[in-house]
């Protein structure tokens, strides 16, 4: 396999890890469909599926232990800016 | 006595720290030294030229510089205005916000357009420098102490100056029921710009014990790693924590992985608990005490060790006294009150709340039992307690939302907690949806990010006398219409705007 095509994996794997997790933290977002793949990966997670920070939080804390991402190397800041299930996937995978 | 304030003044006893843990590090301080380096940032603040009763924002994240300046304007008599984060990003309400609260000087940690601000970092250099500390000034019990903002009918934060006498007397008496002391440490995540969130400093430096200060952000992963005794929060947080340690199998390893292996108590107040959240932390062997309380009257009740009834949100603190009015709204007297209005409020809107000298009038419905606890039963006028403890007054949205010739009636509800869901009637069964969308927007765009309608059900018929969702007088039914709609408020269908 080529660097090119574990890289192309890589990212559907964390894709699809962020959707599940999504799925599973605000169940109402994609009702029938734990794997979460009616997500919409560009659309606001607040705006659109209603995650409170709370939540988002959660999401987050979850999504780094399942991709062995620590936490602690994103900063407040990073955490605010990443809006949409996309802006997490970059952010994992710049960092797995 | 000793007052909380002159117990701070005459210096920590050494052996108690804070700590500051955000995500990507965490700093601690003897306690000893966290003072000495106030007095020093006090001693900038009196160079530029800031004075007793002097105003001072701070518009930070919590941080230790926030504590810092904090204290240093304590020490010097000077009076801090918390300016939340976000809050004030408006253009609009940040335009002339210095003038219209007379602020002195404003710290930011962000760039904001207040006319001239200085740097959170400065509040770094005058710690590291070696000033001399300026004698603590005394203030006596009227005298003002800090500056809080409360949500706005209008989108605009009221404000109102506490009391030193109110901060002084709910500190000492959140201390005689709680006990705190040496071998506490109390975690702190909500913002420091709320006045309640510093007691807990004050609190360690007066009764000698630990204070870890983190982030909203943070909380989660820095609980386990500096093991509290006490976590100061809000039901909305506690439920998140519940949902993760269910995550972690419930077991007592998952509680101590969240919350760490020292846990005394949970603290939770600003909104209603919902009961299955506090039976599922007595299950899990941890306590947590229910309090109630408003901007205006500070922590007015508080379930307490020994002192606590499910349902109730606890008995009146010491020198506070719950009077139930002939129609059931709770008002709450204090010896030493909060303020006796707010400092610029609409015309009538501080007569409505402080009633008499040192009485409250909450708007909450309630009763209390025999023993003196207080138990709530919903809202007697019309407000929305958002997750985070904002509270938005509904009536001017929904009065807005009907100026639309399209509708007939809008009712705001906020199913998820931190989310506001129109439920509109239209004017008639033949009212084009597009417009009352395009008024949803409009209305929107002139509202404070909290106020802002996130989805909006269109009732499928006209809200009327004759289908129950309207009184005789042709007000809207707000409980009928709930149940009604009870399906599409839950379950996110209708439009998102």
């Amino acid at each position: 396999m080529s660097n090119e095509q574990i890289q192309e994996r890589h990212q559907v794997d964390t894709a699809s890890r962020v959707r599940e997790e999504f799925a599973r933290t605000v169940p109402e977002a994609a009702p029938g469909d734990p794997a979460g793949a009616s997500l919409d990966m560009d659309a606001d997670m607040a705006d659109s599926y209603g995650l409170s920070s709370l939540d988002k939080v959660l999401f987050l804390t979850a999504i780094c232990d399942t991709c062995h991402v620590s936490l602690a190397t994103f900063t407040e800041l990073d955490l605010a800016e990443m809006r949409s299930l996309g802006d997490v996937v970059a952010a994992l995978q710049v960092r797995s | 006595m000793t007052s909380v304030l002159e117990r701070m003044h005459s210096g920590p006893a050494p052996g108690n720290r804070i700590t500051v843990a955000r995500l990507d590090g965490t700093t601690t301080l003897d306690l000893v030294e966290l003072w000495s380096a106030a007095g020093r940032v006090a001693a900038g603040l009196v160079d530029m030229g800031v004075g007793r009763g002097d105003r001072v924002g701070i518009m930070a994240a919590n941080g230790l510089e926030w504590v810092l300046l904090d204290l240093a304007a304590v020490r010097i008599g000077a009076v801090v205005a918390g300016l939340e984060p976000g809050k004030f990003d408006d253009p609009q309400i940040a335009a002339g916000l210095r003038a219209r609260h007379r602020l002195a000087l404003v710290f930011a940690d962000r760039p904001v357009d207040l006319s001239g601000h200085h740097p959170m970092a400065l509040v770094m250099e005058l710690a590291g420098g070696d000033a001399t500390a300026p004698p603590a000034v005394a203030r006596g019990p009227r005298e003002p102490f800090a500056v809080k903002f409360t949500s706005g009918s209008t989108g605009v934060p009221k404000s109102m100056t506490a009391s030193t006498g109110s901060v002084e007397a709910s500190i000492a008496g959140v201390q005689e029921l709680f006990g705190h002391g040496p071998g506490d440490d109390l975690f702190v995540f909500l913002p420091l710009s709320l006045l309640q969130q510093r007691y807990w400093v004050y609190s360690a430096l007066a009764f000698g014990h630990d204070v870890t200060i983190s982030t909203y952000e943070a909380a989660f992963v820095t609980m386990g790693r500096t093991r509290p005794t006490v976590v100061m929060g809000v039901p909305a947080f506690f439920e998140a924590a519940r949902r993760q340690i269910e995550r972690r199998g419930s077991t007592t390893d998952a509680v101590r992985g969240l919350l760490g292996d020292r846990i005394r108590y949970l603290w939770t107040g600003s909104a209603p608990a919902a009961p299955d959240m506090i039976e599922f932390f007595t299950a899990a062997g941890v306590e947590i005490f229910e309090g109630y309380g408003l901007n205006e009257t500070c922590i007015a009740t508080k379930n307490a060790p020994g002192a606590s009834r499910p349902g109730s949100v606890g008995r009146a603190l010491p020198g506070r006294r719950i009077v139930i009015g002939d129609d059931s709204v709770v008002q709450v007297h204090s010896d030493q009150p909060v303020a006796t209005g707010y400092d610029d409020a609409p015309a009538g809107e501080s007569e409505r709340i402080f009633v008499a000298d040192g009485m409250v009038r909450t708007g909450d419905l309630g009763h209390l039992d025999e023993d003196g606890y207080l138990y709530l039963q919903g809202r007697a006028d019309d407000v929305i307690v958002l997750g985070n403890g904002r509270k938005v007054v509904v009536r001017p949205i929904e009065e807005s939302l009907r100026s639309s010739p399209a509708i007939g009636h809008a009712v705001l509800f906020c199913p998820t907690d931190s989310r506001i869901v129109a439920v509109v009637s239209p004017a008639d069964p033949g009212s084009d949806p597009a417009a009352i969308h395009e008024h949803v927007a409009r209305c929107n765009a002139t509202s404070a990010p909290d106020e802002q309608i996130t989805r909006v059900v269109v009732a499928a018929e006209p809200f009327t006398v004759e289908n129950d969702l309207l009184t005789s007088q042709h007000k809207p039914r707000r409980r009928q219409i709930s149940a009604t709609y009870h399906h599409e408020l839950t379950t996110r269908e209708g439009s998102h705007v």
